[in-house]
């Protein structure tokens, strides 16, 4: 019997020295890793390890990767706490400061900050709003106004040789409608545009951050103190020239309604040693289409972590590009954009190691020698949610399934190296399916498809198997996870958890909050999240019991994998 | 290394141990019938994190007289089963996480059974299972970020673990080894052509050393290994503290923390006994009958502790 751990040195030689051995594959819940790798117990790779930093948590600060300016929203010490109630007014201390790595210029000054209250009603301030003389500087603003439910803020700053820039935040606190009378714990965000070539790239969108200052839900709350009082930050990006002043009078009603999606995550690390998934989450990540479109992906990494973090950081993006690309908005062109974008994923983590920049770290399969580079591939299953649509595409063993009527309906198949058209297309390929431990592409990769893996081309294809499905009236949620998830819970199971969630949280509430505020920008984002592109806070507490207790079923039921899943609700509405 | 005084040591953290399950049981207890408030359980976390506080402090103190770290590595004190469950000299920190992970999903099972089932029949009326312990998602959220940090520094010590353990193969050892060993080679040598043997029973007698001991250069090396050792272990315990620490007073409620801490005992002092029995009989064959057995290696236990 050859020893598992070691990888082969090369492919023909490992496929002549690999005999076939049908075993039977191990019992589900403990099934061993997918991949045989290489020995793990260097010294070098896990010293420094710091591609494992996608390993730490999400709420570290966003500061030290950003490299934008941060407006940083100086809540008082009560963030997540009420102040003492004041008999008649809400007081708003609201302090804002611009994180810049360059020297402050004239240009950098804003000229204009204006600081607004439910769109409609200016602030009354108790001193004068102090508009910041450089980017280090802070400008303060009390003022106080009752029964605040939301602020804005704007700055609007020169720059050179440039549009004028205006940045803009803006935060909701919703515990005031609630209770006027209590005074609100509240920092809002005032922003100060900075011009840094660093942002020339990103002056095309116009974006901003949406976030909330309180959260009222008294058991969030205590979590959240447990979590080690969490500094919330906001962030904002700048965009193309606004007239501020119209823009300032423009009335609530003409801010562009975005309609979230209600969708809830959970990814845990759970019984394996490493945590290879990663998640990501784009609401609207078409904004040139006529409607709204909200993508989903999965990617459960093997061999290291770094192709399913560049699957995260990237798929929305090349998938956005190649659809303006085709051109077409039939529904018949996303096979064509799917794979297409798959193909150019798979082309970039192969070209992983000689394309990436050297100040990002080394990944712990970079620091062996030889390097593991191209050992190292993920899974994705990726859906593409339209009003009429669900667009899935898949390549290995992450899944997504349709809850409609009450029956499951997966979107994707697995991609097995057993299941029989797989196991055809390997062998005309000239490859082999090795059991060992489990059906294996030359007796290596569970699975029969993936992006990455170079070394076990072509009999591994990066080309996923795309479904177009209209939705109707019946659905009811569509659920993606990793096989930690599925290698334990069946579909209907699955899917009857779900619909329990939805039926003990009561209707749907609003599908989005509905301010004018664009989809999270995944290049603020902690660059080391396990879920990327929106914050916990926006997510919607049905689909996130739902996605929380599957993930503690399969934990429950000894999973032996990290766990990651997706539930987004369907019912009519989003 | 004062072997007395270790073990006493370690009879007075088992004897901890001991008592402090049943307080946390006692407390536990409580909490279900609705007699405790948090500050109280809050009480009996903080004197169990104190009890394991105060053993890594005693060990530590242990370490620090001599720099002896080997001697909780492998601790003669314990059977060969718990010894072979260490991990520098205690559990793995990522032990509190799995236990964490099997601990929230106790009860889930049929909790989730009911609520799919009953909550249809029920027209939603049930709120969604959390399992007998009641983890949030938030909690679990948590547990698993505290699961990627502890794993990594559990790993950094890991690693540097096994580069001491190559280290024995290197300087300062090795060179000392290989002189001594040319030194033997050439005296036997010296001796043959002398005509008397130079081995007495198939060993090499030894030039230096009296009593068995070696000098001061051999002792200076081991020395050094043994003080990168205790450096080991005082981080092990310190990582220990600091997960259990996070877990028991940040990301749990008091009750859950109570929870986990009893289990986590239970484990370890159940972990002991079998142990312990399992060794008594293979050591000692009982012709009267596993009641006999047990009587006899539970007294034995008793004794031990």
């Amino acid at each position: 019997m050859h020893a598992p751990a070691s990888a082969p040195a090369s492919r023909q030689a490992h496929a002549a020295c690999a005999t076939p051995h049908r075993t039977r594959p191990a019992p589900r819940a403990r099934r061993p890793r997918r991949q045989i790798s290489p020995p793990r117990r260097g010294v070098a790779w896990r010293l420094l390890s710091p591609c494992a930093s996608s390993l730490f948590p999400r709420f570290t600060s966003p500061r030290r990767l950003a490299p934008a300016p941060i407006t940083n929203v100086a809540t008082p010490a009560t963030n997540h706490r009420p102040r003492p109630p004041s008999p008649h007014a809400s007081h708003l201390h609201v302090s804002t400061r611009a994180a810049t790595d360059h020297p402050p210029t004239d240009c950098d000054r804003p000229n204009h900050v204006s600081l607004q209250i439910d769109n409609t009603r200016p602030l009354t301030l108790l001193a004068p709003l102090t508009v910041p003389a450089s980017p280090r500087d802070s400008a303060h603003v009390v003022g106080t106004a009752p029964g605040i439910n939301k602020l804005a803020a704007e700055a609007d700053c020169p720059t050179r040789g440039a549009p004028r820039e205006t940045a803009m935040a803006e935060i909701c606190c919703e515990e005031a409608k609630s209770t006027p009378a209590t005074a609100v714990a509240v920092a809002a965000a005032a922003a100060v545009a900075v011009a840094s070539s660093a942002l020339e790239r990103r002056r095309r969108r116009l974006e901003m951050r949406r976030f909330r200052a309180t959260d009222l839900d008294a058991s969030a709350a205590e979590e959240d103190l447990r979590a080690g009082k969490r500094q919330r930050l906001a962030r904002t990006t700048s965009g193309p020239c606004l007239d501020a002043a119209s823009d300032f009078e423009r009335p609530p009603a003409s801010l562009p309604e975005v309609r979230l999606p209600r969708y809830g995550v959970t990814s845990v690390c759970g019984r394996r040693r490493e945590m290879e998934d990663a998640v990501s989450i784009r609401p609207d990540f078409l904004p040139g289409a006529s409607s709204k479109h909200h993508f989903f992906g999965v990617f459960d990494g093997h061999g290291c972590s770094h192709v399913a973090t560049m699957c995260q950081d990237r798929m929305h993006e090349v998938v956005a590009d190649e659809h303006s690309n085709a051109g077409s908005c039939q529904e018949t062109a996303w096979k064509g954009v799917m794979e297409r974008s798959f193909a150019r994923l798979d082309q970039q983590a192969l070209g992983w190691a000689t394309s990436r920049s050297g100040d990002e770290p080394a990944c712990r399969c970079e620091q062996q020698m030889p390097s593991r580079c191209d050992h190292v591939g993920s899974t994705a299953v990726v859906a593409v949610v339209n009003p009429t649509h669900v667009v899935v595409a898949n390549a290995g063993d992450s899944r997504a399934v349709l809850s409609r009527g009450g029956v499951p309906v997966p979107l994707s198949v697995d991609h097995k190296p057993d299941r029989p058209d797989e196991l055809a297309r390997i062998e005309a390929a000239g490859g082999r399916v090795i059991y060992w431990d489990g059906a294996r592409v030359l007796g290596v990769l569970a699975m029969s498809r993936a992006i990455g893996d170079g070394y076990l081309k072509p009999f591994v294809s990066s080309e996923p198997e795309v479904t177009v499905t209209e939705r109707t009236d019946d659905d009811e949620c569509l659920i993606l996870a990793s096989d930690g998830l599925w290698d334990v819970v069946t579909n209907e199971m699955a899917c009857d958890v779900v619909r329990a969630c939805f039926r003990s949280n009561g209707p749907p509430g609003p599908a989005a909050r509905t301010n004018g505020v664009a989809p999270a920008d995944a290049d603020a984002e902690d660059g080391s999240a396990v879920v990327k592109g929106v914050s916990k806070a926006d997510s919607d507490k049905a689909c996130s019991d739902a996605a929380m207790l599957l993930a503690k079923l399969a934990l429950a039921r000894r999973s032996a994998d990290n766990v990651s899943v997706v539930v987004v609700d369907l019912r009519r509405g989003i | 290394m004062d072997m007395e005084r270790s073990v006493a040591c370690y009879r007075q953290w088992i004897a901890g141990q001991e008592s402090g399950l049943a307080e946390l049981e006692a407390a536990s207890a409580n909490a279900a019938a609705g007699r405790a408030t948090d500050a109280e359980l809050r009480a009996v976390v903080e004197r169990c994190m104190v009890g394991y506080q105060s053993y890594a402090a005693a060990r530590r103190a242990e370490l620090s007289r001599d720099d002896d770290g080997t001697a909780f590595i492998a601790p003669p004190w314990c059977t060969a089963f718990e010894r072979s469950v260490l991990w520098l000299g205690g559990c793995r920190p990522t032990l509190t996480i799995r236990l964490l992970y099997n601990l929230s999903g106790e009860g889930l099972e049929a909790q989730v059974e009911d609520f799919v089932v009953n909550g249809r029949r029920a027209g939603g009326d049930v709120t969604v299972p959390r399992g007998r312990m009641g983890i949030t998602p938030g909690q679990l959220a948590l547990i698993s970020d505290l699961h990627c940090r502890t794993l990594l520094r559990e790993n950094a010590l890991s690693d540097r673990l096994a580069t001491l353990h190559e280290d024995i193969a290197d300087r300062p050892l090795f060179p000392i080894v290989r002189q001594r060993a040319t030194a033997m080679a050439q005296l036997s040598a010296t001796a043959a052509a002398a005509g008397h043997g130079g081995f007495v029973d198939g060993v090499v007698a030894r030039p230096a050393g009296v009593g068995g001991g070696v000098d001061t250069e051999v002792e200076a090396a081991l020395r050094r290994y043994k003080e990168g050792m205790a450096q080991l272990v005082a981080e092990a315990d310190e990582l220990r503290m600091a997960t259990a620490r996070a877990m028991a007073t940040e990301i749990l409620t008091p009750r859950q923390a109570v929870e986990m801490l009893a289990a986590a005992k239970q484990l370890h002092l159940s972990l002991r006994d079998w142990s312990r029995r399992t060794e008594a009989a293979g050591s000692q064959p009982q012709p009267d009958g596993p009641r006999a057995m047990m009587a006899n290696t539970t007294s034995a236990a008793h004794r031990n502790t």
